[in-house]
């Protein structure tokens, strides 16, 4: 990709990200950033320059959080003010629910890793179990062995099961979280 | 104590009144401004920063954009001009400033 097209490539999606926002402040503040970056291309910077503008959703942002204060304490009636609240709320409650799904998952993955350990020295306590005749099921580490009305289904196969659904939350929780992450502050590369 | 907060708040005041002062010197435009702020790392200005403050001045009228037509042919730049208002403003954030560093100074004595 030519430095033109990196340019061009960003304010187009600098555009995009502003959307909302009147045409011609939009236009203008695509217009003083494309001029920005041609100028830093002109000195070999332009790399260095996106960088320090993040990515074109995070740039955006910048430009909305400064306006949309602005405009609740200037000319904002209760609307704008609210508004403004609702915008900044929505990123907490993003933040909090990226964190209470990420954090379930970390802790389910933590105690089948601790139940696939259990079966190396209690499997008579670890099993993936049904009722006989309720058909119930229970799974991980009981207190004691269940009673002859329980079935047990994967025996010497619990701890590669168990130990591999540990790692798939893992990583799953992992993933969750960036992913969160990604929604609140925008595409992490700068042109990715 | 997490210094970088601190620092972040107290640059979130001092970016206004940097700004407004080179402004006072000379027209600029958000190129220039950076190459005039560059030398102060404190100040914290930097791309990510500076253009959003720019475009909350300007709406709020402390300083005026023109567009200019580039002189080697590339995109037109936009230059900033304080207004009156700005230089108001300025004048009262001095104030407000150069009282804040006197008592500073009183309370930290030798330290500062």
């Amino acid at each position: 990709m030519t430095h033109n097209e990196k340019i061009e490539r960003y304010t187009k999606a600098l555009s995009v990200a502003l959307r909302g926002l009147q045409a011609d402040e939009r236009s203008d503040i695509v217009a003083e950033i494309g001029a920005h970056l041609e100028y830093r291309m002109l000195e070999g910077k332009l790399d260095v320059a996106i960088e320090g503008l993040g990515a074109p959703a995070v740039c955006a942002r910048a430009f909305r959080d400064e306006l949309t204060l602005q405009t609740a304490f200037n000319d904002g009636g209760p609307g704008r003010t609210f508004g403004a609240l609702v915008t900044l709320a929505t990123r907490r409650v993003i933040a909090a629910t990226g964190l209470f799904i990420a954090s379930l998952f970390l802790l389910t993955s933590i105690g089948m890793a601790f139940s696939a350990v259990a079966e190396l020295f209690a499997p008579e306590a670890v099993g993936l179990w049904t009722h006989n005749s309720t058909k119930n099921i229970a799974f991980g580490v009981q207190s004691g062995s269940p009673n002859e009305s329980y079935s047990e289904h994967l025996g010497a196969w619990y701890f590669p099961f168990a130990s591999l659904i540990a790692v798939g939350l893992y990583v799953f929780s992992h993933r969750i979280g960036l992913l969160f992450l990604k929604l609140m502050i925008g595409r992490k590369h700068p042109l990715g | 104590m997490k210094i970088d907060n601190w620092k972040t708040q107290l640059r979130k005041g001092a970016a206004e009144l940097a700004v407004l002062s080179v402004l006072e010197k000379e027209p600029l435009s958000g190129i220039g401004l950076l190459g005039y702020l560059k030398p102060y790392d404190d100040i914290g200005l930097s791309e990510g920063t500076l253009y959003p403050l720019l475009k909350r001045l300007e709406r709020d009228g402390r300083i005026a954009g023109e567009w200019q037509l580039s002189q080697n042919g590339g995109r037109p730049t936009k230059t900033y001009t304080i207004s009156d208002d700005g230089k108001a403003t300025l004048t009262a954030m001095l104030t407000v400033w150069s009282g804040f560093k006197e008592n500073l100074s009183e309370i930290t004595g030798d330290k500062l």
